[in-house]
């Protein structure tokens, strides 16, 4: 069967013009809602005064080097914690992987307001607001993007490549040294490199779990644009984020160019688990299951007791009070930003499967939406957008828009290749069997790409569900989201505040749940559709 | 000497080899035939160590080697479907055996290069593995076992895939280094006449549950 890339319609000429008209359609959204909001923060807001003033502040420094540690820490943190489960996982068959895999990546898609929750409900009172507290969190986080990069990339390496450096003489070091590590390396540093941008941007995490002494760059952008008005030094900072994003991006671009393409179509069978390793994948797994269960049950159970004893109240407050309010503001962002960002995603699919250049161009477009951080985003829309007919800061829809900038680079990287293995023969059977372009486009294209848009539709409302950097810029009172209310929460003293803010985030871990559900069983079909 | 005595190796329940025994001389080749599943691959897993064996003994030369670790035994094998290493060029993945026992650059490099024409892979040095065609990863695979002078050298359906003039030139090829070296071989095959061309001496193995 031919997968190569394929196009909706035949005719290039035809082609060529809907992949232009989605490029002019993607980049005039990036542009109106991203570039044009940077400019402004920075044209219009930035003083050569607030320069001097930020970058001759030592705190400015000492903001880059916490930021910077805390993250290279959270990083190594995670390797220890994930390293043994990724390995079990990816090189070895036995019952429970699929389970053991599932529960391991299920904070994949938890907002990270509600994994901070998580921890002050799972940690004494003492580890509160302390780097430690940070950066398990952290590591709590990253444990599926460990998972999820290096494992996939150890259950593609050939397990018969040991066996022959074997053969050859290398002994199990030699064989790790030559063989596996040089073939996992880039997945290792794709993940070391994904997950030190999220610890050094750390927003919520750091807000919740930090305490008020402990500020990443993210977080004292906000509270200079917010906390203080200074808006100039805000953006001043947003800049110096951005710098050392770029550079960070810059270096890990150069460290992956030396990754060995070693790409199989199918990933080989695993060979089973040894006997004798039995007893110590026990102790792997449940160590495993402990720490990323734990924390969600501290939650839960939290969210049950008000003043040391049982009680509902906490979570009957979240339907009768202003709470409700919030439960509202946030399925109705979560709906638009699904339905809006949907729809920008498939244009964005569509401009970078039918150009060529141009459709690297849009792909390298939406990479650069997803470095952007949430807190720059939100601050540039609120300094853009605030007089006259522009005056949208007061609008609820507003956040949604934010919300697309943030998750549809996301959508996109789940649209573009199920678009592009739908195999060609598909759509010529159907062209000789009579169906006109639009046909094939429904019965061919539309058909097969189902599950991807469930699953692209999925991801963004889950995104937007627990999006908190953007939202606590752009969210109003009465109409704040659910983290920007879990944060509010927390910020209060009282045994009855606290429950809330447990019940609301355990509200939220089963919705995003449900939603990671839907979007991995949809990829499933997805898969099982292009015959994967 | 390699000799296999009573050997039995299971997977899960599944009995995959039940009592086979074997003897090759020094410098002998042994082609092993038998159907599909019936163990032939597992077998000379066995012999170099990839897979443990519930029962039996494997010796070279009297000595009991069945529990030493496959990097001590100094068996070579070529696997099916060679198994190059993708982050090595075609150089390095025959100097491999010589890298891993700490001989100098230079030196397995010039071992690696003399291997290299042997099996007419010259000029080929620095291709990468996923531009070789079939024919090239075979001598590839051949010459990276050769390479490290093991003491005895199990072939994996070695030939298998390969059009017929191919076929015919390398079985040629290889009858000629093996008989130069006097090398000692176990053969795998479901091809009686490759077996026959190559072997001295053939053996037959049945599933262990007929």
């Amino acid at each position: 069967m031919n997968l190569s890339t394929r196009n909706t319609t035949t005719d290039p000429i035809v082609r060529h013009a809907i992949g232009r008209w989605a490029a002019g359609a993607v980049v005039l959204w990036v542009t109106v809602f991203l570039g044009l909001p940077i400019t402004v923060i920075t044209a219009g807001n930035v003083a050569m005064d607030d320069v001097t003033r930020v970058l001759t502040q030592q705190s400015t420094w000492r903001l880059v080097w916490f930021s910077t540690w805390q993250a290279v820490l959270s990083v190594l943190v995670t390797f220890v914690i994930s390293g043994p489960v990724t390995w079990l996982i990816g090189r070895h068959q036995f019952h429970g992987r699929r389970v053991l895999r599932a529960i391991s990546t299920v904070s994949f898609l938890l907002p990270s307001v509600v994994v901070a929750t998580a921890f002050l409900a799972v940690l004494p009172r003492s580890l509160h607001y302390t780097v430690f507290a940070v950066i398990v969190a952290h590591a709590y986080f990253n444990i599926a993007v460990v998972v999820r990069v290096v494992g996939a990339r150890l259950e593609l390496l050939e397990p018969q490549l040991a066996g022959v450096a074997r053969t050859l003489g290398a002994s199990p070091i030699v064989v790790m040294r030559t063989i596996t590590w040089p073939l996992v390396r880039g997945a290792v540093s794709s993940a070391a490199s994904v997950m030190f941008l999220y610890c050094f941007t750390s927003f919520a995490v750091v807000r919740v779990l930090g305490g008020p002494r402990r500020s990443t760059l993210e977080s004292d952008i906000a509270l200079r644009a917010f906390g203080i008005g200074d808006v100039g030094g805000a953006t001043v900072l947003a800049l110096v984020q951005l710098a050392y994003i770029c550079v960070v991006v810059g270096i890990i671009r150069l460290l992956m160019r030396s990754d060995i393409a070693y790409v199989r179509a199918a990933p080989p069978v695993l060979p089973a688990l040894p006997h004798q390793c039995r007893s110590i994948a026990s102790v792997i797994g449940s160590v495993t299951v402990v720490f990323v269960v734990t924390p969600l049950v501290a939650l839960f159970w939290r969210s049950l007791h008000v003043r040391d004893r049982m009680s509902l109240e906490a979570w009957r407050s979240l339907f009768d009070t202003a709470l409700a309010e919030s439960l509202r503001a946030s399925a109705r962002t979560a709906l638009v930003a699904g339905v809006l960002g949907t729809l920008l995603c498939c244009i964005a699919t569509l401009a970078v499967v039918h150009l060529r250049r141009g459709g690297r161009a849009i792909d390298a477009l939406t990479l650069l939406t997803l470095a952007m951080s949430p807190v720059t985003v939100g601050l540039g829309l609120i300094v853009t957008f605030d007089s006259g007919w522009f005056d949208w800061r007061d609008r609820w829809w507003f956040v949604a828009i934010a919300h697309t900038l943030v998750a549809f680079p996301l959508a996109v990287r789940v649209l573009v290749p199920a678009w592009r293995t739908t195999p060609v023969g598909l759509h010529h059977a159907a062209a000789v069997l009579g169906a006109n372009g639009w046909r094939r486009l429904v019965d061919v294209d539309l058909r097969r790409m189902r599950p991807a848009l469930v699953a692209a539709l999925g991801l963004i409302i889950a995104v937007s569900l627990g999006e908190f950097g953007a939202a606590s810029m752009l969210s109003r009172d009465g109409a704040e989201t659910m983290p920007v209310a879990i944060n509010r929460l927390l910020s209060r003293t009282g045994d009855v505040v606290r429950a809330q803010a447990f019940a609301m985030a355990s509200l939220l871990v089963v919705v995003c749940t449900a939603a990671l559900i839907v979007v991995e069983s949809a990829m499933k079909r997805g898969d099982h559709a292009a015959g994967r | 000497m390699l000799q296999v005595v009573d050997l039995t190796v299971q997977r899960g329940s599944r009995r995959v080899l039940e009592g086979v025994s074997l003897s090759v001389q020094s410098g002998e080749r042994l082609a092993v035939h038998g159907p599909s599943g019936c163990g032939k691959t597992t077998l000379l897993h066995a012999i170099a160590g990839l897979v443990d064996i519930q029962h039996g003994v494997i010796r070279i030369d009297e000595r009991d080697i069945s529990h030493v670790p496959a990097h001590q035994r100094d068996i070579g094998l070529v696997f099916q479907d060679n198994q190059l290493f993708p982050h090595f060029d075609v150089v390095d993945n025959v100097a491999y055996s010589l890298r891993v026992r700490g001989m100098a650059k230079e030196e397995r490099r010039s071992v690696a290069q003399e291997w290299l024409s042997r099996f007419s892979l010259s000029g080929l040095e620095h291709r990468r593995i996923t531009e070789l065609s079939g024919g090239e990863a075979k001598r590839v695979a051949l010459a990276r076992t050769m390479a490290g002078a093991p003491r005895v050298v199990l072939l994996d359906e070695p030939l298998s895939g390969l059009d017929d003039s191919l076929h015919e030139q390398l079985l040629g090829d290889l009858r000629e280094v093996f008989d130069r070296l006097g090398t000692t071989v176990v053969h795998v095959t479901h091809d009686r006449a490759e077996g026959a061309a190559l072997c001295q001496r053939t053996m037959e193995l049945t599933h262990p549950d007929r």
